[in-house]
């Protein structure tokens, strides 16, 4: 075990790299403690990279044999005349030393596991476990640490956190596990892949406890790539499509939100036309637009967003040269000192965990401003995109204001699970344990009864009051299967709806006092 | 300034047609036709999810 009081003191320098750039520790001193296990295996350390690895070595392997060979008998190999006579002129000392270099040369065998680093905080008496860090031959692999010890609400909510006891871990002691509470992340191997293929991992790596790793992913997206097959140069990276296919091969369904393409004339491209009938649809841009709102979306239920980034130079935490295009994954967000989300929480698999991407950036540009697109892995089942579900939840609402009800709200979109979105209209607690709802016992009964489809979109309403206290003023319910209304929970009006049944074509409306 | 590691919720204002208010008693029970929302807004919602399925087209 290595003890130290300052992480600069670290022995493993790529991760006193994290610790440092993301100001891990904040203001505070803690002493902290690295333990190094041998022998622990990770489905990363796999025949792949081994065989890269193993390629690697038998070069060096060969070069080291050629160089023992010139130094016995140098006139058999293709050097000049005058480095021969060098040689030959060396003492039997002098050549011993050189055969004993080859010997002991350190990179001429690959061990079969890697080396996870434990590491642990001592604060005043109390001990605390952060979590792992794997390093593999080629460094950093994959990183199950927690959030920043500043990192936390009311600022800071990093909401697709997770309990982990990855399936490589050793267990220390019986029943002693070491459980870590954190969003993993993986470091990007050159080697390998780029960030494209390490955003799609670690999106899986928060979503699943077994996702594929990244040769794997490679190797099935290859397969069937769609631009270059197998010729094609891994460090080329990859499109959105094939990010999409990549996700889609892992069983998810995947919801795309991007700019509307612009013509090189630096027009807009906003209709399409039918080369049949000639007919033009205008297309909306709201509809896909990776704004800070759509992706908050599916960041606040939990789903990891991989966004496409145009240029590397416009995150803070990268250097402001040239720049490159790049993929990372939001996993939370931040919410400012007057209520608002003002920005996302973001790994990056090429530099650094746990980064804030703020609404509004230091030259002035906006979260819209710098990303390209976002790809979202989703179940299946979902199939109406956040963008289309807030255009159905608008127009309940606007038709609601008509008679008056529902002015001055704020509304808090979910995608949930059925029995997630039936919890939070069946129980009689507070929501978040913050906010009243006050739901009526039989209003809740027949929640707990209707039909839903396997997710939700739950828009959560509460009025706009400028103060401290959540007041609540209702729900609405829409279909991921179909666009359509599932529910609602107007307490305003004193009337709720529900789908009794799945093939039912209207929703039941029912009054409070109804019985 | 909120307290320190006290939960909050967040959201999006939402403003919505005000200037289209209609004078309702919201006491008499059939004051809203609720009915006749559902459907609209289902109607509306195939069009958007139409929409949306032609910009992935493109």
């Amino acid at each position: 075990m290595s003890e130290h009081t300052s992480f600069s003191e670290c022995k493993y320098p790529q991760i006193y790299d994290i610790f440092l750039s993301t100001n891990y520790f904040g203001d505070e001193t803690v002493i902290c403690s690295c333990i190094r296990k041998e022998c622990v295996y990770s489905r990363e350390w796999d025949y792949e990279y081994n065989e890269h690895y193993s390629r690697t070595i038998g070069g060096i392997f060969t070069a080291l044999g050629m160089f023992e060979n010139t130094i016995r008998d140098p006139q058999n190999s293709s050097l000049s005349d005058g480095l021969k006579q060098k040689i030959e002129s060396m003492t039997d000392s002098e050549k011993s030393i050189i055969y004993k270099l080859i010997e002991e040369f350190p990179l001429k065998r690959i061990s079969n596991s890697l080396s996870r680093i434990s590491i642990r905080i001592k604060r005043g008496s109390e001990t605390i476990y952060l979590g792992f860090i794997d390093l593999s031959p080629f460094g950093i692999s994959e990183v199950y640490i927690a959030p920043p010890l500043w990192m936390k609400p009311p600022y800071y909510y990093l909401t697709c956190e997770r309990m982990y006891f990855p399936d490589t871990t050793l267990r220390v002691k019986e029943n002693n596990a070491e459980l870590v509470n954190c969003v993993p992340f993986i470091k990007v191997q050159g080697e390998v892949a780029v960030c494209a293929q390490y955003a799609v991992r670690m999106a899986l790596m928060i979503l699943s406890q077994k996702p594929p790793t990244v040769p794997e992913i490679v190797f099935e997206a290859s397969k069937s790539a769609l631009k270059g097959g197998l010729d094609r140069d891994q460090a080329d990276g990859w499109y959105p499509d094939e990010i999409k296919q990549a996700i889609e091969d892992k069983g998810y369904g995947v919801h795309e939100l991007s700019r509307l393409d612009i013509c090189p004339c630096g027009n807009v491209l906003s209709t399409i036309r039918c080369d049949v009938c000639g007919v033009e649809y205008t297309l909306n841009s709201q509809l896909k637009s990776p704004n800070l709102e759509n992706i908050y979306a599916y960041v606040e239920s939990g789903t990891p967003v991989i966004l496409g980034i145009k240029n590397t130079k416009w995150l803070p935490w990268w250097p402001d040269d040239d720049g490159e295009a790049h993929a990372i994954v939001a996993i939370g967000h931040t919410i400012s000192e007057d209520n608002r989300i003002d920005g996302l929480i973001v790994h990056d698999e090429s530099m650094y965990p746990y980064q804030v991407l703020p609404e509004e950036l230091e030259n002035e540009m906006a979260i819209e401003e710098i990303v390209d697109s976002a790809i979202i892995p989703v179940p299946r089942e979902v199939a109406v995109e956040y963008p289309v579900a807030k255009g159905i939840f608008e127009e309940t609402v606007g038709k609601l204001q008509e008679y008056g009800i529902l002015n001055n709200i704020i509304y808090r979109p979910l995608l949930v699970d059925a029995h997630h979105a039936k919890r939070m209209l069946g129980e009689a607690v507070r929501r978040a344990g913050i906010m009243d709802c006050n739901i009526p016992e039989n209003v809740r009964k027949d929640f707990l009864y209707a039909y839903m489809d396997r997710y939700v979109w739950m828009f959560e309403l509460r009025y706009d009051t400028d103060t401290e206290r959540y007041r609540y003023a209702g729900d609405i319910l829409i279909g991921t299967k179909f666009p359509a209304l599932l529910g609602m929970n107007v307490p305003e009006a004193e009337t709720y709806a529900f789908k009794e049944n799945e093939f039912d074509d209207e929703l039941t409306f029912s009054n409070y006092s109804d019985e | 300034m909120p307290e320190q590691g006290k939960a909050r919720m967040v959201g999006f204002r939402y403003e919505g047609k005000k200037s289209r208010v209609q004078e309702v008693n919201l006491s008499h029970k059939c004051a809203i036709d609720f009915r006749k929302i559902e459907e609209d807004v289902n109607k509306k919602a195939e069009k958007l999810f139409k929409e949306s399925r032609l910009m992935s087209l493109k």
